[in-house]
């Protein structure tokens, strides 16, 4: 995989209120990257976008985004794996361009949420839906529910602390305040978050990601790329699926990124000792100590410790989530492209808030899909 | 008719319905194609035990649901029958402990599943 780099990124309306379409940020996005790559709109031939808020009926997101950007591509991908799909097409990029398929991927997404108004707690619910109808049954909001079980569990078995979890959203918004994107920004301490209230126990209101709207892309191809010595190189992957509902989501304290890390740490040769940046997925503050757990950076019983110390945060030993994540960047429903254009900045040496000194290399950790992280995607990058 | 009817039917007189594998027995839930276990495609549905012990539990308290007000319980179970089932509960079980399913009749909305403690006297209504 070393051979493929992520030679140009970009990114549009990050924010609560866009008089732009979904498309139309999606397309801002595209063209902002496609001027980083140093390459023309229509030398892209592969187009990915997952399930986005916006794009109407949405059914078929590469092919409208395709169209409205003028191209037509040879290779299209859609995966729906939830906030893990960006990163699986990164990969399917890859696997498209030495099959010989294409040579210039646009990976893309963007949703205009918050905007619309169109997440809620209680998921979709359509009748003759049986999933939803158990949830419904159960009272079980999708998907802050088994995250809250999952938070809940953790604690109990693992003996994370409430002041420990509070503490991600602490950790998360001490880089957030030093990153212009970042629409929250103002400092808070472990008793702020605890003092909010719950809204599925033991989760705080401050524990959950926002919903905003946004957009990303970034564009895939062969070494070196155009614009040579700016192109990001792609040095492992790896993917696992364990579920889709959450009669199969336990045990809850861990999910299968253990297995797509392992193989991603298989193919680059790498190890955890070799990362110096991790961005996690954090749709729930929750999520980055199992994911923390799984990858191999923490044991399941230190890690609350281990971020309440500060060692995720600015001046700590693993950075994580450099930009706030989806609990202080930004959140528009799917998070995972936000996660490799942070990365690529901390690489290039070129943040837009604080910078890790020396960053090297980088690992991505997409979750969702299934239930609380039932597809997990793990992307290593490394500087030029 | 959905694989899940069976379940639905069974709730709506009260009787909790789960699917199992007639090759080896083991229960399934929800519906599948194929037994977990033993990989056979032959199955029916039988009342199932209705004990438990609680693996997870929140408090939600947002009004999710337009007929479930807030503050209420959702608790999640290990079930004897080895199937993970989930339901509201009428007060906070702590994890670990042993749980039973009752089902609850509510007014205009047939039976709805309640976690309760195992101790809980049968007699006792919800």
């Amino acid at each position: 995989m070393n051979d493929f780099v992520i030679s140009g990124i970009g990114d549009a309306g990050i924010g609560y209120h866009t008089e732009f379409s979904a498309l139309e940020l999606i397309a801002q996005s595209t063209l902002h990257a496609c001027a980083d790559a140093g390459i023309p709109v229509d030398a892209i031939d592969g187009v990915c976008v997952s399930k986005t808020v916006g794009l109407a009926p949405g059914d078929r997101p590469a092919l409208e985004v395709a169209e409205y950007l003028g191209l037509r591509p040879s290779f299209i991908d859609t995966t729906l794996a939830g906030g893990a799909a960006p990163l699986i097409q990164i990969q399917r990029a890859c696997l498209a361009i030495e099959a010989g398929m294409c040579s210039r991927v646009l990976v893309a997404f963007g949703s205009t949420q918050a905007s619309s108004r169109q997440r809620s707690l209680a998921g979709h619910v359509r009748a003759g839906d049986d999933t939803r109808r158990l949830e419904q049954l159960a009272g079980l909001p999708a998907p802050i529910g088994i995250a809250a079980l999952a938070a809940a569990r953790f604690m109990s078995e693992c003996g994370l602390t409430p002041e420990q979890l509070a503490s991600v959203a602490v950790a998360q918004r001490r880089w957030a305040q030093h990153h212009p994107q970042a629409l929250r920004r103002d400092p808070i301490t472990i008793a702020d978050v605890l003092g909010t209230p719950y809204v599925a126990s033991p989760l705080h209101r401050e524990e959950l990601c926002m919903v905003s709207n946004g957009a990303g892309a970034v564009i895939v191809e062969r070494a070196p790329g155009a614009t040579a010595g700016r192109g990001v190189r792609i040095l492992g992957y790896g993917e696992a699926h364990s579920h889709f509902s959450i009669f199969e989501a336990l045990p809850l304290t861990s999910t299968v990124a253990s297995t797509s890390s392992a193989a991603a740490f298989a193919q680059s040769g790498l190890s955890t000792d070799d990362v110096d940046v991790v961005q996690i997925y954090d749709a729930f503050a929750i999520l980055p100590p199992v994911l923390l757990s799984d990858i191999g950076f923490c044991e399941r019983g230190e890690v609350g410790e281990f971020i309440q110390a500060g060692e995720t945060s600015p001046g700590g030993s693993l950075p994580m989530n450099t930009q706030g994540g989806g609990l202080s960047h930004c959140h528009p429903g799917v998070y995972g492209l936000f996660l490799v254009i942070e990365a690529v900045r901390q690489l290039r040496g070129e943040a837009l808030g604080l910078q890790v000194s020396d960053a090297g290399v980088a690992l991505c950790q997409g979750s969702g899909g299934g239930a609380f992280g039932g597809s997990q995607a793990t992307v290593i990058l490394g500087a030029a | 008719m959905t694989g899940m009817t069976p379940f639905w039917e069974g709730l709506e007189r009260g009787a909790f319905v789960v699917q199992r594998c007639r090759e080896c027995g083991t229960f399934r839930f929800p519906a599948r194609a194929r037994c977990l276990s033993c990989g056979s495609s032959d199955a029916d549905w039988q009342e199932a035990s209705t004990a438990g012990t609680v693996y997870s539990t929140t408090t939600v308290n947002r009004a999710v649901f337009p007929d479930i007000p807030p503050p209420y319980d959702v608790v999640v179970c290990q079930m004897e029958i080895g199937i993970t089932f989930f339901a509201r509960a009428e007060n906070t079980l702590p994890i670990g402990s042993r749980a039973d399913l009752r089902m609850v009749r509510e007014a205009d909305s047939g039976f709805i599943p309640f976690f309760v403690a195992a101790d809980r006297d049968p007699a006792d209504a919800l």
